[in-house]
C-alpha cells in the first residue's frame, strides 16, 4: 500500500508537470486538443491522489506502524475517528491533504469549464497544475508519508492527547480547503492576463470559487479557536500568535477581494486592485505555510520545523514575482470602466472597506514580522504581543463594523441626502438608543459602548432591508409576509444570503466586545473554602482521582452558586497521559457557558492536603462567538445555494447587472 | 481632474491615519527579545525594561511553592544561565528540557522577575523519536 501511495504521489507529479505544459501550449496556440488533454492531465492527477490519499488513510485505519508517518502519528489504542484524523495530524500527511483537496477542485473546475472551453480555461488549468506540481513534489522528494521504517515498532507514538478532540479533527481541513480553494481565483485571474481575455468573465466563472474557500477558511479559524478555549485552557479563543495570523492574513485579504470583486462585475472599476487583492491572498496562504513550518517566528504552537521553508519561500517569491511581472505587462489592459462619481456612494464605501482590510493585514504583517524584520536591520530583535494587535484592530474593526451597516444601502454612483436619512434614521435611533441603554445600565467603556451601538445600528439597518423588501413584495404579490420574506431572499440569494453573513458578524462583534469585561481570578482552596467571582460562589468540595486506560484524571469537584441558587457542580480536572514516555499533563477545563457570560474553571494543580490551586475566568458574551459562526455559515449556505434550473453555476441576476454594466460604458 | 484629486487626497487621510495607527501602536507594545547569552551581554542596555527572553529550562532546577503559587528556576542558553521566579500558572509543557518565553524585568539582584511564561515542548506535536524507541527495544 505505502509503496503504492509512493507511487501515486510521484505520477501525479509528473502528470502535473505535463499538463502544465499543455495547458500552457493549449492556452498559446488554443489548439484543442491540447486544452482537452490538459483537462485530461487534471482529471488523472485527481485521480492518482485521491489514490494515495486512500492508500494513506487505508494505512492509518490498518495501522501499518512500519510507516514512519503512521508511527509516528497513531497508536493500538487510538479511537476510530481520530485513527483516521490522525492523517492530517503532521506534516507529510497535511501536505497530501492540501494536494489532494487542490486536484479535487481541479478536477471539479474542469468539469464545469467543458461548457466554454478556450484560452482561459486552459491557462487557469496550467496554473493550478503548476501548483499541484510543486506540492506533489515537495510530497515526492522531501516530506514522503509513505516512507517506512527499517522494523516495525511493536506501537505506534500516538496522536498528541491535546489534538483528540472533535473540533481539531476537522479545522485543518476547513482550513485546507480555505489556503487550496484561493488557488482557483487566482489561476483564473492570471489566466485571464495571460490569454488577454479581460472582460469580468473570469470574476463570474469563480465567484462561488472564491466564496467558498472563503468560508471555510473563516469557519477554520473559529474552530481553531473553539478548539484552544476548550482544550488549551488558557480562558481565551484567540492570542494573536504568529500561527493564528498566518491565517488571518488570507482571510483578511480574501475579505477585502470578496467585496471588491463585486465592484468590478457591476462597474468595470478596480480591475488592477482586484488582481493585487487576488495575487496577495494567494501568497499569502503559502507564505502562511511558510511562516509556521520555517520557524523563522517563534510560536507557541510547536509546530514541527522542516527543510521545506526555503522551498515554500522561494515559491511564494516566484508567484509574487511573476505575477506582478505580468500584472504589469497588462495593465493596459486593465483600464476601468468608470470613475468614482461621489464619495458618498456604493463605490467608495467598497473602497474604504478595501482599504481597512488591508491595513488590518499590513498591521498584522508587521507586527508578525517585526521581530525578524528588526533583526535584520538593527540586529536586536524587538516582539509585540496582544496589546500591540488590540490597539490596532479595535479602530479598523469598528470602521468595519459601521461600514457593514452602512455600505450595503448606498446607491451606486452617488447617494443623496434624501436617502441616507430615509435609510438611516431608524437605525441611527437604534444605535443610540443601545448606548443610552448601556449607560443607564453601568457600562462606561467608551470603545465596547461604540461596537455595541454599531452593532444595534447595523442589526437595524439589516432588519430594516428584510422588511422592506418583504413590505414591498407582499403589497405587489399578495404573499403573507413570512413567504414573502423567503422568496425575497431566495430569488437575491447574493444580496440577502450577504445580510445574514453580515449579521454573523455582527454577532462576532458582539462576542469580540464581550472580552473588555473578562474576569479573573486565583485560588488556593482547602476542602470546604469558597471564592467569589462577580456573581458567581465557587465551593470547592474535594477531588478525585481516577485511572483509565491512557491517563490518571485528576478533578477537583466545585459547587457553583449565582445569587443564592446552585447551579450545579464545575469538575475542571488534570490528565496525566502516565503511559506517554513524557508523561505529558493535559488540562481539563469545565465551563458553564450561557448566552450572557461563561464560567471557566481551571485546575491549576494540587497542594498538601487536598488542597487545589483553581483559576476562575468569567468570559461574557463567548458563546456569540460561536453562534455568529453559525449565521455567518447559515447565511453562505443562502448564497450559494444553487439556481432552480440552472444546474447551480452561479448565474443568478448576474447578466442582467453586466448588463446595465455594459450600457454605461457604451 | 479635481474629482481624481480629491478621490487621492481623502484615501491619503485614510492612508496617513492607518499607518499613524501601526506606529503609535508599537510605542509601549514592543519589547526586545532577547536569549538568555544576549541579555547577559547586554545587561546595561535593558536594566530595569521590560525584554522578553529565550531559554531552555535547566534540568532539576524547577522548585515550586505551592503555598505562594510561586515557581522558581533557571533558565540556559549559549552557556549562561539566569535564575528565575515567576508567580502564577505554569503551562502543561513546562518541565526540564522545555523550551521557555519569558517575559518581565531583570531586578537588580539579578534574578529575572516573569510575568508571562510560555513553554514549548519541542517533541509536542511529533512524539518522541523513533531512534529512541528502536533503543529502548533493542537493550
Amino acid at each position: 500500500m505505502a509503496d503504492l501511495g509512493s507511487f501515486a504521489v510521484m505520477m501525479a507529479f509528473a502528470v502535473a508537470l505535463y499538463t502544465l505544459i499543455t495547458g500552457a501550449v493549449g492556452g498559446k496556440t488554443r489548439r484543442h486538443e491540447m486544452i482537452v488533454s490538459a483537462e485530461n492531465g487534471l482529471i488523472a492527477t485527481f485521480g492518482l491522489l485521491l489514490i494515495a490519499s486512500v492508500a494513506l488513510g487505508y494505512l492509518f485505519v490498518v495501522k501499518d506502524f512500519q510507516v514512519r508517518y503512521v508511527a509516528m502519528h497513531s497508536s493500538w489504542d487510538l479511537p476510530f475517528p481520530y485513527s483516521v484524523a490522525a492523517f492530517w495530524s503532521g506534516m507529510e500527511g497535511s501536505l497530501l491533504l492540501w494536494a489532494f483537496i487542490l486536484s479535487a477542485y481541479g478536477f471539479i473546475i474542469t468539469l464545469i469549464n467543458r461548457r466554454r472551453r478556450g484560452a482561459l480555461t486552459s491557462y487557469s488549468h496550467a496554473i493550478l497544475a503548476a501548483v499541484t506540481a510543486f506540492f506533489t513534489g515537495v510530497i515526492s522528494f522531501y516530506e514522503n508519508p509513505f516512507a517506512r521504517l527499517d522494523f516495525v515498532p511493536a506501537d505506534g507514538q500516538g496522536l498528541n492527547p491535546l489534538l483528540i478532540h472533535p473540533a481539531m479533527a476537522i479545522h485543518p481541513p476547513m482550513l485546507y480547503l480555505g489556503y487550496v480553494g484561493f488557488a482557483v481565483p487566482f489561476a483564473f485571474g492570471m489566466a485571464a492576463l495571460l490569454s488577454r481575455e479581460m472582460e469580468e468573465g473570469w470574476i463570474r466563472a469563480t465567484r462561488r470559487w472564491t466564496l467558498f474557500p472563503w468560508f471555510c477558511l473563516g469557519i477554520g479559524q473559529l474552530l481553531g479557536g473553539k478548539w484552544a478555549y476548550v482544550v488549551l485552557g488558557w480562558g481565551g479563543y484567540w492570542g494573536w500568535d504568529p500561527v493564528e495570523n498566518s491565517a488571518l492574513m488570507p482571510w483578511l485579504t480574501g475579505t477585502a477581494f470578496v467585496h471588491s470583486v463585486m465592484i468590478q462585475e457591476k462597474k468595470g472599476m478596480l480591475k488592477v486592485w482586484n488582481m493585487v487583492l487576488i495575487i496577495l491572498t494567494f501568497a499569502l496562504c503559502i507564505y502562511g505555510t511558510f511562516l509556521t513550518r520555517s520557524g523563522v517566528v517563534s510560536s507557541v504552537h510547536a509546530f514541527a520545523q522542516s527543510e521545506i521553508g526555503p522551498l515554500f519561500f522561494g515559491f511564494v517569491a516566484l508567484t509574487v514575482l511573476a505575477s506582478g511581472y505580468l500584472l504589469w505587462d497588462r495593465r493596459g489592459l486593465l483600464r476601468s470602466r468608470n470613475v468614482f462619481e461621489s464619495p458618498v456612494s456604493r463605490e467608495s464605501g467598497f473602497l474604504l472597506n478595501n482599504l481597512m482590510f488591508l491595513g488590518a493585514t499590513f498591521a498584522v504583517f508587521w507586527g508578525t514580522m517585526f521581530p525578524v524584520l528588526s533583526e535584520a536591520v538593527t540586529g536586536s530583535k524587538i516582539t509585540v504581543s496582544a496589546p500591540y494587535f488590540n490597539k490596532i484592530m479595535v479602530p479598523i474593526g469598528l470602521v468595519l463594523m459601521a461600514l457593514t451597516g452602512i455600505g450595503p444601502l448606498l446607491a451606486w454612483r452617488h447617494t443623496s441626502g434624501k436617502s441616507l436619512i430615509r435609510h438611516f434614521s431608524v437605525p441611527l435611533l437604534v444605535g443610540l438608543a443601545a448606548v443610552v441603554g448601556l449607560l443607564t445600565g453601568g457600562v462606561w467603556d467608551v470603545s465596547a459602548l461604540i461596537s455595541f451601538g454599531l452593532c444595534a445600528f447595523v442589526t437595524a439597518t439589516i432588519v430594516s432591508e428584510f422588511h422592506r423588501g418583504a413590505m414591498a413584495r407582499r403589497s405587489s404579490s399578495g404573499e403573507s409576509y413570512l413567504a414573502a420574506l423567503k422568496t425575497l431572499t431566495f430569488r437575491n440569494k447574493r444580496r440577502y444570503g450577504g445580510y445574514v453573513v453580515h449579521f454573523g458578524a455582527v454577532l462576532l462583534f458582539v462576542g469580540f466586545t464581550g472580552t473588555a469585561f473578562n474576569a479573573e481570578v486565583d485560588a488556593k482552596l482547602r476542602p470546604g473554602e469558597s471564592v467569589q467571582i462577580r456573581d458567581y460562589v465557587l465551593t470547592y468540595k474535594g477531588q478525585t482521582q481516577e485511572q483509565n486506560e491512557s491517563a490518571i484524571d485528576i478533578r477537583a469537584w466545585v459547587g457553583v452558586q449565582k445569587d443564592g441558587q446552585t447551579l450545579g457542580t464545575m469538575k475542571p480536572g488534570i490528565l496525566v497521559y502516565y503511559k506517554r514516555p513524557d508523561q505529558q499533563r493535559a488540562t481539563e477545563v469545565s465551563i458553564f457557558s450561557t448566552l450572557r457570560e461563561d464560567l471557566y474553571a481551571i485546575l491549576e494543580g494540587q497542594g498538601d492536603d487536598g488542597i487545589a490551586f483553581l483559576r476562575i475566568h468569567v468570559n461574557p458574551l463567548v458563546a456569540w462567538v460561536w453562534i455568529g459562526g453559525f449565521v455567518m455559515t447559515f447565511g453562505m449556505i443562502v448564497v450559494m445555494w444553487p439556481d432552480r434550473g440552472t444546474g447551480g453555476r452561479g448565474r443568478e441576476e448576474a447578466p442582467a447587472e453586466v448588463q446595465r454594466g455594459r450600457e454605461v460604458k457604451v | 481632474m479635481r474629482r481624481k484629486a480629491k478621490l487621492m487626497a481623502g484615501l491619503g487621510v485614510i492612508v496617513a491615519s492607518l499607518v499613524y495607527l501601526v506606529v503609535s501602536g508599537f510605542q509601549n507594545t514592543s519589547v526586545y527579545y532577547l536569549t538568555v547569552s544576549e541579555l547577559h551581554a547586554r545587561e546595561a542596555a535593558v536594566a530595569g525594561k521590560r525584554v522578553k527572553v529565550a531559554g531552555k529550562v535547566v534540568a532539576g532546577s524547577i522548585q515550586q511553592d505551592r503555598e505562594t503559587m510561586q515557581v522558581r528556576f533557571r533558565a540556559e542558553e549559549g552557556g549562561q544561565v539566569i535564575p528565575v521566579v515567576y508567580r502564577g500558572i505554569v503551562p502543561d509543557t513546562f518541565k526540564d528540557g522545555a523550551e521557555v518565553v519569558l517575559e518581565g524585568r531583570r531586578g537588580e539582584d539579578g534574578v529575572f522577575r516573569a510575568e508571562t511564561l510560555l513553554a514549548k515542548c519541542p517533541s509536542k506535536y511529533e512524539g518522541m523519536d523513533l531512534e529512541q524507541i528502536k533503543q529502548q527495544r533493542r537493550s
